[in-house]
């Protein structure tokens, strides 16, 4: 399940410098959102796939099936991009009659649509080569440096932690019950996922009171102090993310 | 770019036909809460609907924080609140329609820590969404963080406390706080995809029945199931652990009175 964090602790870029990446990311995302052209986000989607590919070596298989993953929300949305309801004759592409109504895709919705799709196909390539480069220590001195509440970046890290063990209590409750055929029936299914629920919920709330005794007995004074880490700036980099930038801004200039 | 090399072509059928294409193109994957995906929305309403979000998550820090002087422990106990939305998100349950659906987790995390912690809480249980499940994403946070963890959560409560002043047996207040979280969630995002692509003839009106339509197909059935399984939930923890949710379920209230 959580594949995405492993590559995350190895891949080639884990060591480069967290501003770096994010830079490179939020420039990436800033720019297919700014022009949103479909030229733009070709080139971002080429681009960011080499990258992800061949330079950070994550499999085809795992790339593509991750690709795959928010399908479930673009395909409706990009439908329901493209449908009008009293659709013009003269422009509809596909026409479905619909008891009183006629509901239809238009040239125009049509256009609206792909470009929406390439535009968030980039921007889901761009979230992926973050997630797929960067630990979550790195992605903590990211939140750290701009400025957040200290309270608010341990919560998150915390949390991190967290999702960890109960994602491996849960599933340890799971292969409980699912031996004893808890998942047998939809009505099984439903009573055993509520108790794994809510046992999982008493686990935490337990966990939680036993954590805070535990740092209490090592001096806990509400914080966690951890060492500072420094990262060293690449030239070559910040090159390749200038020489992105030209590329994306320099597509924007075509079209089809 | 208006010439597109489809042929055109024009399908006859019912309302059964066109009942039967969506399905099929709806039905393959599980279904889960409806986060609007990375680079869907256009930078102008994602950078408004950060703004508008930002207050609510703010609100609920200062409360955080507050609560963190008196009773520092808290903060272990959001941190393990949050992932525990997390992974209740991450579950598969089985849906009233016959395929799998994930539960959204947000009513039973209103009801246990109030809606102000729970905007802060899902805010960060998004972040993580994006970045462990690539569900949702960092452009879209502010829109979704105000579907599910600001409009979601305050419905919710709202059902909640009012079921409450009416007395209404436990498991119909349960389940109708669930359901609402669900379904507020549901239209508020409709909402905001009609917002940022209105129709051409009848605006964001007619746009918003149609994606509130469209989504309809995998969002009720787990707006229903979501429901009946935190009664379950519900009911379990009232047999069981009746001490720790008396704990929990005085926190809404000392939010509230700080």
């Amino acid at each position: 399940m959580f594949m995405l964090d492993w590559y995350a602790h190895n891949n080639r870029l884990k060591d480069a410098h967290p501003g770096e990446k994010a830079v490179f990311v939020f420039l990436c995302l800033g720019l297919c959102l700014f022009f949103s052209r479909e030229t733009v986000s070709l080139a971002a989607i080429l681009l960011l796939s080499i990258l992800i590919l061949f330079y950070v070596k994550i499999p085809l298989g795992f790339y593509l099936k991750l690709l795959c993953l928010p399908f479930a929300f673009l395909l409706p949305g990009c439908l329901a991009v493209a449908l009008e309801l009293p659709v013009m004759p003269e422009t509809a592409v596909l026409i479905l009659p619909v008891g009183p109504f006629t509901l239809g895709i238009g040239s125009a919705g049509l256009s609206l649509a792909v470009n929406l799709l390439l535009r968030s196909l980039a921007a889901l390539c761009a979230l992926y080569f973050l997630a797929l480069t960067t630990p979550f220590d790195q992605l903590g001195w990211l939140l750290r440096r701009a400025k957040l509440p200290p309270a608010v970046v341990e919560l998150t890290a915390l949390t991190y932690r967290f999702i960890f063990i109960l994602y491996a209590t849960a599933q340890s409750i799971y292969t409980a019950q699912a031996t004893r055929l808890g998942y047998a029936s939809r009505c099984n299914a439903l009573k055993s996922l509520g108790s794994l629920a809510a046992g999982l919920l008493y686990k935490s709330f337990y966990r939680s009171q036993m954590m805070h005794a535990g740092l209490l007995s090592r001096c806990y004074e509400g914080t966690f102090p951890t060492l500072k880490t420094y990262y060293a700036f690449s030239p070559r980099n910040w090159l390749f993310v200038c020489g992105t930038v030209v590329l994306l801004v320099a597509m924007a200039q075509f079209s089809f | 770019m208006s010439n597109f090399p489809y042929k055109r072509q024009v399908l006859k059928g019912s309302i059964f036909s066109g009942g039967a294409f969506l399905l099929v193109l709806l039905s393959p994957r599980a279904a889960g809460a409806m986060h609007i995906m990375e680079g869907f929305l256009p930078w102008g309403w994602s950078l408004f609907w950060a703004a508008v979000s930002f207050p609510f998550v703010f609100l609920g820090y200062r409360s955080l924080s507050r609560l963190l002087i008196t009773n520092p422990n808290y903060k272990m106990l959001l941190g393990l609140a949050a992932a525990f939305v997390f992974v209740v998100s991450a579950l598969k349950m089985p849906s009233v329609t016959g395929s799998c659906s994930h539960p959204t987790g947000v009513g039973l995390g209103t009801i246990l820590f109030g809606p102000l912690v729970i905007s802060l809480i899902s805010t960060i249980v998004l972040l993580f969404q994006s970045l462990l499940l690539a569900h949702g994403g960092i452009t879209t946070l502010g829109a979704n963080v105000f579907s599910m963890g600001i409009a979601g959560p305050l419905a919710a409560f709202a059902i909640f406390m009012l079921g409450r002043k009416l007395s209404l047996p436990r498991w119909l207040n349960v389940s109708l706080t669930a359901f609402m979280a669900n379904m507020v969630t549901y239209l508020v995002t409709s909402l905001q995809l009609a917002l940022a692509f209105p129709m051409e003839s009848g605006g964001w009106a007619a746009s918003f029945l149609k994606f509130a339509g469209i989504f309809a197909v995998t969002q009720i059935p787990l707006a229903l199931s979501e429901a009946i399984l935190t009664v379950i939930v519900f009911n379990f923890l009232y047999s069981y652990n009746h001490q720790e949710l008396s704990t929990l379920l005085n926190w809404p209230k000392e939010v509230q009175a700080q």
